[in-house]
């Protein structure tokens, strides 16, 4: 009985591992669910850089900016060289999806209310992107320069993950 | 000539203790190696970034004032920071404050 509890369980989490990315992903799909991943971290934080005046957050958002701008430079540069275009695919446009609805949602927040979404969405958003790089993305890429690529990011994604969780404590939400 | 250059080197090692020295630093993978250094009085700390993404390596005191800084480091670059006080000096990185790592200054015996 136990036994059969952690396969059906097992079972649920692969399914829906599944339907997250919509079957293996190939290397440019990967390649672009990372750097619009990357991007849309870029328009969350400019629009912080906008609303926000809590110095945490704002030092916060413009280090979101600078990191994934290096990061998206380095991606850019291992496209061109590698001469391939990256590929649009379902868990890409869910992603853009979600960012465009939570940036409506964030748009009509001011003050502390803004800074405590922000902050908490920055957090979330980390942990679920830095699962499916180190869980999905990593072990199925085929391409060593582009495996290296993310492995790379995600030291990046996870320092921003700790730093997106001191933020949260801070502001005491 | 090799022999003056011999003697010059010998003559060196003797009085090494009291040279001040330059010890190097990594940033790598978000973090300092070593992320703890022990150096003496007068020496100096070279940090290099070999991260693709832009550190600092800044030590602040309690009212957030700057004692010592890099300043922006990206990807290769290198600063140098002279330590002339004893004492420890805890840093971080001001772009990622969960990078942090120390320097110890002692005396020179
Ligand atoms: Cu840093």
């Amino acid at each position: 009985m136990k036994k059969f509890t952690v396969s059906a369980l097992a079972f649920a989490a692969a399914i829906s591992t599944t339907a997250a990315v919509a079957g293996p992903m190939n290397d440019l799909e990967i390649a672009h669910t990372a750097y619009t991943a990357g991007n849309l971290d870029i328009r969350y934080a400019h629009l912080a850089l906008a609303i926000s005046e809590d110095a945490t957050v704002r030092e916060f958002a413009q280090t979101m900016l600078r990191d994934h701008a290096a990061v998206n430079d380095e991606a850019v540069a291992l496209i061109t060289k590698l001469k391939v275009t990256p590929q649009d695919n379902d868990l890409s446009k869910a992603l853009v999806k979600g960012a465009a609805d939570k940036r409506a949602e964030l748009m009509g927040l001011s003050g502390k209310k803004f800074d405590c979404a922000y902050a908490q969405n920055e957090l979330g958003y980390h942990q679920v992107v830095n699962k499916t790089v180190a869980n999905e993305f990593i072990p199925n890429v085929t391409v060593a320069p582009l495996k290296e690529l993310l492995s790379n990011a995600l030291v990046t994604f996870k320092l921003h993950e700790g730093h997106a969780e001191n933020m949260v404590k801070k502001l005491s939400c | 000539m090799s022999a003056i250059l011999l003697s010059a080197s010998a003559s060196f090692a003797v009085f090494a203790g009291a040279e001040p020295n330059t010890h190097q630093i990594i940033i790598q993978g978000g973090e300092y190696i070593p992320a703890e250094l022990t150096i003496q009085v007068g020496d100096t700390v070279q940090w290099i970034n070999k991260d693709f993404i832009p550190h600092t390596a800044t030590a602040q005191d309690e009212a957030q004032q700057v004692l010592w800084d890099t300043g922006n480091l990206n990807k290769g670059d290198s600063a140098e920071v002279q330590f002339t006080e004893v004492g420890l000096s805890e840093y971080i990185c001001l772009y990622h404050p969960v990078m942090k790592a120390q320097i110890t200054v002692e005396a020179v015996l």
